[in-house]
């Protein structure tokens, strides 16, 4: 200690220095109250980059968590990062690198307010957000513009036009789904897409993107399709294909023609037949009916009491398939899976197409909820084959939609 | 074909097909680099077991916006999963983000096999099942892999 003369700053205990440090860095410092066994003093510290407060340019975060020994200054402090935002893994490891390095040059006197200082020159060289943007995946550069939510995760302004377009769009269509079925739910709201942190209309990224065209994102992103196919993709190729006709030789490939058969899967829907109900054919493979399986006895039986009671609702399905299928008009779930073509999406029909517009999207919505929801709700209660009491029909929401005409008992037998 | 792929499909694609998942193995279509061809393996210590399902994922226009649509092709006995293949997935629907990628749906399905759910059922009768008598369940789930999903 001899050759390292005190200074007037290292002659005053730890207190005097946190002291110092809570006056410069006011709320950013928290002091934890947590009495640990080695009596270690735990600081947390929200370290931000200088960019003369202007919060909108901040791009990065991180909170520093220092651990004080009783011996500092004799040992250097403990540095880790509790919390970090913008940037990546090695950026971090860098930072804590940088920590101890410039700790371990600075045993002895109080060092705190140094090595601070130091990550904060690092962290504004650091000053750009280095993950990848979460919905195109390239990295943000000079030329893409970018915007940063309030939980500091950042987007390109084109894909975030784009999120927060069909984002709203969804919302909207679930909330009016939620107002024919009769359901009060609690508004949804728009979500960060990495963090699923509600973002509010006032935001300032909100703010950012509303000269951007909500199609931009497809259209930047549209790219001729590189797409090379190597012998050892034919290889694969060929292996599942014998895969595939291994499985369908011992009937475990879902066959879904047969199955939207078995169900009485049809666009127009009618009540089944009773003929229909009764016999709910279950395609049994030879193999399982002949297998005598002791410790555990197979329940194809029981399946089929269950289905009998309470069967798939075709409609349920019909509908389910059609959105499920594709946005743009559906002919009929029939002709798309079929056995046939069971890849449909690999079929022609199913490729590319331009987007439609936000409006056009928008009014094919209402003509759909129109056409497809109303008048037929209508027509079943003019029709005198059901009852007139409009009481008797549950709304028509993706939970219950057409389920109670199974439970129904005028289709029982 | 008019448009394009968006890059972001490339990259996932690249990076599939250099980096795979463990257990599943994803390739795109050779006509519709929208469409892929996956097969995962059951995982261990499941009634899925040394099963290889075979399943199909397409990636439709709006995606990432939109979640990929998945399928199974090969029949299994699970509570979450019905006879067309499809799969109860709070992912695959409402709560998708554009922040999930096909490797981490994927990764989903896996963990799915692992731990069926009979409580949030889409095959009612398999949950039902299930609930009733779960040794009876499995073994079941195991026979069907055995029957179905082998090599």
């Amino acid at each position: 200690m001899a050759d390292k003369p005190f200074t007037r700053m290292e002659s005053t205990c730890l207190e005097d220095e946190i002291d110092f440090l809570s006056a410069v860095f006011f709320e950013e410092l928290q002091i934890s109250d947590v009495n640990t066994p080695q009596n270690e003093k735990i600081l947390f510290l929200n370290l931000e980059p200088s960019t003369a407060d202007d919060k909108t340019k901040q791009f990065v975060f991180v909170k520093l968590k220092v651990v004080i020994p009783i011996d500092y200054p004799a040992v250097s402090p403990i540095w880790s990062t509790v919390n970090s935002r913008g940037l990546s893994d090695e950026i971090l490891n860098n930072l804590l690198a940088e920590a101890r390095q410039v700790s371990e040059t600075k045993i002895g006197h109080s060092m705190l307010y140094e090595v601070i200082e130091q990550l904060k020159v690092y962290l504004t060289e650091q000053n750009k957000p280095s993950e990848a943007c979460c919905v195109c995946m390239c990295e943000f550069d000079a030329e893409n513009e970018y915007t940063k939510t309030n939980c500091f995760h950042y987007l390109h302004l084109a894909c975030f036009a784009s999120y927060v377009q069909i984002e709203l769009e969804r919302i909207r269509e679930v909330e009016m789904e939620d107002q024919v079925a009769g359901l009060k739910k609690n508004g949804m709201q728009l979500e960060c897409p990495v963090c699923r942190e509600i973002i509010s209309a006032d935001s300032q990224c909100m703010e950012d993107i509303k000269e951007i065209h909500p199609d931009s994102f497809f259209n930047s992103q549209a790219s001729v399709p590189v797409f090379k196919l190597t012998k050892t993709m034919r290889d694969e190729q060929a292996k599942r294909a014998e895969l595939f006709q291994k499985q369908m030789a011992a009937g475990g490939i879902i066959d879904l023609k047969e199955e939207a058969a078995r169900f009485d899967m049809d666009t127009a829907w009618r009540p089944p037949s009773p003929e229909k109900v009764e016999e709910p054919e279950i395609d049994q493979p030879e193999e399982i009916a002949k297998t005598p399986v002791n410790d555990a006895p197979f329940i194809f039986t029981e399946i089929k009491d269950e289905e009998k009671v309470q069967p798939i609702d075709p409609q349920h399905e019909a509908i389910k398939q059609t959105t499920a299928n594709t946005k743009t008009k559906q002919t009929s779930p029939k002709k798309s899976y079929s056995r046939d073509n069971y890849n449909y999406y690999a079929s022609n029909d199913y490729r590319y197409k331009p987007r439609r517009t936000y409006k056009q999207e928008r009014n094919k919505n209402q003509r759909n909820y129109q056409s497809e929801y109303r008048p037929s709700y209508q027509q079943d209660r003019d029709s005198n084959q059901y009852d007139n009491n409009y009481d008797n029909y549950k709304p028509r929401h993706r939970e219950y939609r057409g389920k109670d005409r199974y439970t129904d008992d005028r289709y029982k037998n | 074909m008019a448009g394009g792929l968006p890059k972001r499909i490339l990259r996932e694609t690249e990076k599939l097909l250099s980096e795979p998942v463990p257990g599943i193995d994803a390739r795109p279509d050779e006509n519709n680099a929208r469409y892929f061809h996956v097969i995962v393996n059951g995982p261990k210590d499941t009634p899925f077991e040394s099963g290889k399902f075979k399943m199909e994922l397409f990636l439709p226009e709006d995606y990432p916006m939109t979640p990929p649509k998945l399928r199974f092709i090969t029949k299994i006995y699970h509570p979450n999963i019905d006879q067309l293949g499809r799969i109860c997935l709070d992912t695959l629907k409402d709560k998708w983000t554009p922040a999930l990628t096909i490797r981490t749906v994927l990764l989903t399905v896996q963990g799915l096999l692992s731990a069926p759910n009979p409580d949030d059922p889409l095959a009612n009768d398999v949950a039902a099942a299930w609930k009733a008598n779960e040794t009876k369940a499995i073994a079941t789930a195991r026979q069907w892999t055995r029957i179905y999903a082998q090599v």
